[in-house]
């Protein structure tokens, strides 16, 4: 008898396992807050998991301590879950705990991310199209973003990979609007200037796309 | 559709990492179990040993003892 229960337990398991992974995040999590069940926490888990150890590690540029980080960021998440207002998409609510994370990581390190140089002066870099930086090859893309400095990067990594809007990147970095903007304008003219000092000499692509 | 590389860089980069190892997950599964332990430690508990200490503390002095406790 006790075998029948343990193999029907099992086989509805598995069932409820199949069913749960063709939710949508938002809905996983309000069954993971009805039920408490660690296997739908698993599940986001495995969705998420391979993007945050990704990020972590080009944030922190060291394995041992992007695995750490990746841990401390998914218990964070458990932790808060509740907190999860469903507003944002929970991908974007993820994202932003993993910045924060890194960038509290890093100043921890005493390393500066986001300073504040000529924050608020006015200043007339160009602007460079988003086009330019959104085309630009994939292994110059990663050689050049390998050349700015974390900040500037991270930057440019939330507007075009994670696609943030300007607000949840003001939340994430703690920077009105005004000013963060100046900073995606300066990022992207810092990325169009390494660009063109590196391929200079290429003609595969535009090296003068200013808006 | 407009490109984006950006995106594609994210994807080869990803799989070029791969996942966290596996003992990051079991990690994770341990604390979770370590905090509804302690969770449930709390409930179970708490109540009895804030009753416990209402009991210790002298629960029923402050009343007075009725002169004929078995009269109506």
């Amino acid at each position: 008898m006790w075998i029948i229960l343990k193999f029907l337990e099992v086989l509805f398991g598995k069932f409820r396992t199949k069913d749960a992974r063709a939710l949508g995040d938002e809905a996983l999590i309000a069954q993971y807050l009805a039920t408490q069940d660690e296997h739908l926490f698993s599940i986001l888990y495995d969705r998420y998991s391979a993007k945050i150890y990704f990020k972590c590690m080009s944030m922190l540029k060291n394995i041992e301590a992007a695995q750490d980080c990746t841990q401390d960021i998914f218990i964070k998440v458990l932790t808060n879950i509740s907190r999860f207002n469903q507003q944002s998409r929970f991908s974007t609510w993820l994202f932003s705990i993993t910045y924060n994370h890194c960038i509290d990581l890093i100043r921890k390190n005493k390393k500066t991310i986001f300073v504040d140089k000529e924050a608020d002066i006015a200043d007339s870099t160009p602007e460079v199209s988003d086009a330019f930086l959104m085309e630009t090859k994939v292994k110059k893309l990663k050689t050049v973003l390998d050349k700015m400095d974390d900040g500037e990067k991270t930057i440019l990594l939330m507007k075009y990979q994670d696609e943030l809007s300007i607000k949840e990147m003001c939340d994430i970095t703690n920077k009105g609007e005004s000013a963060m903007k100046m900073k995606i304008k300066r990022a992207k003219f810092k990325f169009k200037s390494i660009h063109d000092e590196l391929y200079a000499n290429d003609s595969d692509e535009n090296t003068t796309n200013y808006n | 559709m407009t490109v984006n590389n950006f995106k594609e860089l994210e994807q080869i980069e990803t799989s070029a990492l791969g996942n966290p190892p596996e003992q990051v997950k079991k990690n994770i599964s341990y604390n979770l179990s370590l905090f509804r332990f302690i969770g449930d430690l709390i409930e179970l508990y708490i109540p009895n040993f804030g009753r416990a200490l209402v009991k210790m503390s002298g629960e029923n002095s402050a009343q007075p003892k009725s002169k004929y406790p078995n009269k109506g």
